[in-house]
């Protein structure tokens, strides 16, 4: 999927096109770099000049008297106060650094969420939750080495520490350039080892970020699943299996410092032998009289000054590696070109759902790779549906039915064959006129964890009344009656608060509410039995007339009530008739019949 | 607060004594290396060249060299020790916590999301490493550096040092005040984060739903408000950290002290009881202080934050179980007589799910549960697998009150089957093993031969060795009933739980399973909570349960006759359709 050339500027770009939105705020922050910059390197300078001023004055003898000494003094503070100005201000470029970390990562989270909401099924069939989680959250921080901490804070800081850099070099090329030489013989060793290095440290690094999702993915699983770890007494094979997790994770981990420190190690000795060369040099120029002490002395300190920032910026290389793991993890998410087609040349869906035509449709799962036999879970499917309709689904397990569905619903996009709604392909169809007049209750509902108003409304800001109408009709609404805070009532997460077949009942209002023209169900057996599910099907009559139902069921009294049945059998529909035709057609629905 | 946080983990220090031990000795040794240097320095610039002795610059470089190299190698070992004894350190708490989470009971699961829970074991817990690698080491050199300073200070100017230990005391004071103020700020930094985090997970999964209800755009305005309240948050903190604090400390330390300085000295040196030269060396000397004690202050600051994530680790470790065991009762219990539900009463929250229940099960008998959704259903079973205590009442196996049976020996003889089936990253042997390696290959392989569940496994190009991806998506729901079913015969239970799960097999698969089911009920006691009357129609006995009570009892027959509850739902489903379709 990837076809992108990746090489250090691409990751540069990839940054710099954040910045758009924050231009003023950029070069605020480089002239921020410029005043520490001066304020970083001249205070040698003027405490030496401050001290100057005081040999001198005590030099004068005769010129000293308690007004001039009081002036000297005032002189003194004066300066010291203005330069506290300039410092004062210079530690605010920390708090401004900070604070741009947090807007980019805001924004990349925000940026990524909204694409994750844009993906189809296939991207989630490749990218398990937690998976998906940690790259948004985890990955996205502004601590190093964070990529938005990266982004601001480790792109200005080291800028500061070269600006350090150059200034104090160009002060130390003024007093004595030979020396000077000396001291940056070592940096082409250093940026030469570093290149050598940074392909190995960016492996090592995306491994680290691997074996995070993956506990991650261990405890998402140990979690939601803990009555089946509970019953199962598996909470001491849960815990032996999650040491063994971080275990394989320590090497890795060590690994990772290993290099780091190995590279920060060479890096020091490297500059300061550098220093020590330069004492040595120096010193002997001292002895020989070509420079003077106060010079020599300057230039050890302004030596002494460039070796933090010079550290800093080989770790901003290194943090960058680090870094473009995060970016190569969110690129996937782009990558993986699953979003939802351009809406704009597509047909409005205004009328109501008059019928429904499949012609032929085959459909097989992305990465089904374990069953090469077969790859297609639908096969050559094909019938007509009437506006209205009653179309029951029955078969064996793993025949299709809930496949079927969920290519009705739009989850799943058909590979083969011709799908028509009112006799326009659903190709040229817009996705959500589509998806406004159906209504899905999944086998397993998906409710989170806010109040039971919430999930039935679904952020359709649907009224009052209409809600509690099909609460009434899902059969929901005098339990909820008898909660506490009623429909405020909030549900853990997953819906815990209800039961498996009062959640599968909100899932019904939930879909009724919206008043759709076709509603599918994938089994509601648990959500209803048999003499509710009568009440139901009288009272969807009244309250959505000539409501189009595609129900999935086991129960034989619910196929009887249908206008017609479908009968799949490994993917494929072995009869599709009124019940009196296919007792006679189809041996698979005459078992099933004779079972009841 | 902060100390008995810190007091709390050093017991995962001492585990590693060891390491902890080498790598104070190693620190001690960095820098010893580290100060060595400035000294050689200074010895070179105030002997050697104002002297002009050239052999002594041979000789301090050379010592100069030395230092440096062996600081070097014992940087690089102080490094790797210190990342070792971090990373295995911060691996013995996630274990620690992960293993206490998992021995508490289910209300705790019912009140935190795992979205919550995984935080708290990975990401918080990640924050300690902070405090045990690289901020240690800075604590402790700096402190070091400090008191060395400290001490060369007073003994070259006694009053100078005076002064600076006199003052000691307020800046500690000041910057306790300053650290307690963030350290809340930073708590509720990490609140939002975990709940951002807990949102994104939550929602995550269910993107195709939320597509189909064309909510994204909702959903995603909820998570910009969220990520702005945490921004807001941290901008805060770091406005009272630079824009207060440092911008205060730093005029504070570097140029108002100098301003007295130079004021003192300059009036010292007016009236002769000071020289230029000994005001210099005050005035380096300041510096020389304030440097360590500003890395001493951000490490602290560092240590500060992390400690927030500390103490909401420590609020899990702290939580006890509800439902209490009794270790030392463990012996394998054997179902011989009966199961007893003796007047029991629970509620979750505030209404009382059972009142006043009582029922009896005989040993071998299969029972089978019906009724409205609410009507006590679940509860009954959760309370005798004991996710839950009774509030009132008891359970009985064979006499004895479950309460004084060990869990581990109560939940290995009962096998539940659940209609959400869960499974767990691993293979499909696994998952049927429930992670128990001490069962054996052939015995899991006999009980799917039993079941039918071999048909589809088989078909799997790995087979049993598939590995499932994330919930056992790549298989179908049935498929995955059929694996849970399979778990749970594996297990060989004294008594199956059956929750709902036969509603989802189709009639023909199920029928399958019924005789298997058949087969192995023999001396097995079974529970089966099921809407398919189908199923129940071959039980010993149906329990008809309404708002937490009985309300029929007997086999299908006798019920059929009462002409209760039970026979309204049971004439029902045989009876013909509304509308007939000839």
């Amino acid at each position: 999927m990837n076809t992108r050339k990746k090489n250090i500027f691409y990751y540069y770009k990839w940054i710099l096109n954040h910045y758009k939105e924050f231009k003023g705020y950029a070069v605020m922050l480089f002239l921020f770099t410029i005043l520490s910059t001066a304020v970083t390197s001249l205070y040698p300078l003027v405490f030496k000049s401050i001290l100057d001023r005081i040999v001198e004055f005590f030099n004068n003898k005769d010129l000293i008297n308690v007004n001039s000494l009081n002036q000297l003094k005032y002189n003194i503070t004066g300066i010291l106060l203005l330069f506290a100005l300039g410092m004062i201000i210079a530690n605010l470029y920390p708090y401004y650094r900070g604070k741009l970390n947090l807007k980019f990562e805001m924004l990349l989270r925000n940026i990524y969420f909204k694409k994750l909401l844009q993906k189809q099924h296939p991207f989630f069939m490749k990218f398990r939750t937690g998976d998906v989680t940690t790259r948004i959250t985890t990955d996205i921080k502004s601590h190093p080495p964070g990529i938005p901490w990266f982004m601001c804070s480790g792109f200005f800081r080291a800028f500061n520490s070269l600006c350090i850099v150059i200034f104090c070099v160009a002060i130390m090329f003024s007093l004595d350039y030979k020396l000077t030489l000396i001291s940056i013989i070592p940096v082409p060793f250093v940026v030469g080892v570093f290149f050598i290095l940074e392909k190995k440290i960016r492996a090592i690094f995306s491994e680290t970020r691997k074996r995070v999702s993956i506990t991650n993915d261990f405890l998402e699983s140990a979690f939601s699943g803990i009555k089946i770890v509970k019953s199962f007494s598996a909470e001491l094979f849960q815990k032996e299996k999650f040491k063994k997790v971080l275990e394989e994770r320590f090497d890795i981990e060590v690994e990772a410092v290993k290099i780091m420190g190995l590279f920060h190690v060479f890096f020091t000795v490297i500059i300061h032998i550098a220093q020590v060369a330069v004492l040595f040099y120096g010193g002997i120029k001292v002895i020989n009289g070509d420079i003077t002490v106060g010079t020599y002395f300057a230039f050890y300190t302004y030596l002494g000054m460039i070796i933090f920032p010079l550290i800093d910026i080989p770790q901003f290389f290194v943090t960058g590696s680090q870094a473009f793991t995060v970016i190569d993890r969110l690129d996937e998410i782009d990558d993986y070109m699953y979003d939802i087609e351009d809406e704009s040349t597509k047909v409005e869906l205004e009328d109501k759902i008059q019928n429904i035509v499949f012609e032929n449709v085959s459909f097989k799962f992305e990465n089904k790779d374990y069953n090469s036999k077969e790859p297609f879970s639908l096969k050559n499917i094909s019938f007509k549906i009437n506006g209205g309709e009653k179309i029951a689904i029955i078969g064996r397990i793993g025949s299709g039915k809930t496949t079927l569905l969920n290519v009705f619903s739009g989850i799943y996009i058909h590979d083969k064959g011709k799908i028509l709604i009112n006799n326009i392909p659903v190709e040229n169809i817009s996705r959500n006129s589509y998806l406004k007049k159906i209504g899905y209750i999944q086998q397993e509902p998906l409710i989170f964890s806010e109040s039971i108003w919430s999930n039935i409304d679904f952020w359709r800001n649907i009224s009052e009344e209409i809600i509690i109408r099909n609460s009434k009709m899902s059969q929901l609404h005098e339990e909820i009656d008898k909660l506490d805070k009623k429909y405020e009532e909030k549900l853990g997460q997953k819906g815990i608060g209800l039961s498996g077949g009062q959640r599968q009942r909100l899932s019904i209002a939930r879909a009724l509410s919206g008043y759709p023209d076709i509603i599918l169900m994938d089994d509601i057996t648990s959500a209803l039995d048999a003499e509710n599910e009568k009440m139901f099907w009288q009272q969807l009559e009244k309250e959505h007339k000539d409501i189009t139902c595609i129900i999935v069921t086991h129960r034989m009294s619910t196929a009887l009530m249908a206008d017609k049945i479908i009968v799949l059998n490994n993917g494929k529909i072995e009869a599709f008739g009124k019940h009196n035709e296919l007792i006679k057609k189809s041996p698979i629905y005459k078992e099933l019949y004779s079972e009841n | 607060m902060k100390k008995s946080l810190l007091y709390r983990l050093f017991p995962y220090f001492k585990e590693e004594k060891l390491s902890f031990f080498y790598s104070i000795i190693t620190v001690l040794f960095v820098t010893v290396f580290q100060l060595g240097r400035p000294y050689f320095m200074r010895k070179i610039i105030d002997n050697a060249i104002v002297g002009g002795n050239r052999d002594i610059i041979f000789f301090y470089s050379g010592m100069f060299l030395l230092f440096l190299i062996l600081g070097a190698i014992t940087s690089y070992i102080q490094v790797l020790i210190t990342s070792k004894l971090g990373i295995r350190v911060v691996n013995s708490v996630k274990n620690r916590v992960f293993s206490h989470i998992m021995t508490l009971g289910m209300s705790f699961f019912d009140k935190n999301q795992s979205g919550k829970l995984m935080s708290r074991v990975e990401s918080d817990v990640e924050q300690l490493k902070v405090i045990f690698t690289n901020s240690a080491i800075m604590l402790f050199s700096s402190v070091i550096v400090l008191i060395g300073i400290l001490c060369i200070i007073t003994y070259e100017q006694p009053y100078l040092g005076a002064i600076i230990f006199l003052s000691l005391p307020f800046i500690f004071v000041v910057f306790y005040y300053y650290l307690t103020l963030l350290r809340k700020i930073w708590i509720n930094v990490r609140k939002k984060n975990s709940e951002i985090s807990g949102y994104i997970a939550e929602y995550v999964r269910g993107i195709p739903l939320i597509q189909l209800f064309l909510a994204q755009d909702k959903v995603y305005n909820k998570l910009e408000e969220y990520s702005q309240k945490k921004f807001n948050l941290e901008n805060k903190a770091m406005f009272y950290d630079n824009f207060v604090f440092w911008s205060f400390f730093s005029f504070f330390s570097e140029s108002a002290s100098m301003i007295l300085i130079l004021w003192y000295g300059i009036n010292g040196i007016y009236n002769g009881t000071m020289t230029v030269g000994t005001l210099i060396m005050f005035g380096e000397l300041m510096r020389q202080f304030f440097w360590p004690m500003r890395n001493l202050m951000m490490v602290v600051n560092q240590i500060n934050v992390s400690l927030g994530a500390c103490e909401r680790i420590f609020d899990v470790l702290d939580t006890k179980t509800d439902v209490k065991d009794i270790d030392f009762n463990y012996e394998k219990i054997q179902l011989k007589d009966k199961i007893l539900f003796d007047n029991i009463s629970f509620k979750y929250e505030n209404d009382y799910i059972l009142k006043d229940f009582s029922l009896e099960i005989k040993k071998g008998e299969q029972i089978a549960v019906i009724g409205p959704s609410g009507s006590g259903k679940t509860t009954l079973i959760n309370l005798l697998l004991r996710f839950y205590d009774c509030n009132n009442g008891d359970i009985y196996i064979d006499n004895v009150n479950i309460k004084n049976i060990s869990i581990l020996g109560l939940r290995e003889k009962i096998a539940l089957v659940l209609q959400e089936v869960n499974l767990f990253p691993g293979t499909i042997m696994e998952n049927l093993k429930a992670f128990n390696d001490e069962i054996k290959d052939e015995r899991v392989i006999q009980a799917a031969i039993e079941l039918g569940s071999i048909e589809f496994i088989e078909k799997l190009e790995k087979g049993f060795y598939t590995e499932l991806s994330e919930d056992g998506k790549n298989l179908s729901m049935g498929e995955r009933q059929l694996i849970s079913f399979t778990r749970a015969f594996v297990r060989n239970p004294d008594i199956l739980i059956l929750d709902e799960a036969t509603s989802s097999i189709d009639t023909i698969t199920e029928k399958y399973i019924q005789q298997a089911l058949f087969k192995l009920i023999k001396d097995r006691t079974s529970i089966i909570i099921a809407h398919r009357l189908s199923t129940i129609e071959n039980s010993d006995r149906i329990i008809v349960m309404e708002n937490g009570n009985i309300v029929e009892a007997g086999n299908h027959s006798k019920l059929i006759k009462n002409n209760g509850l039970y026979s309204k739902l049971y004439n029902i489903q045989k009876t013909k359709p509304l509308k007939e379709n000839n």
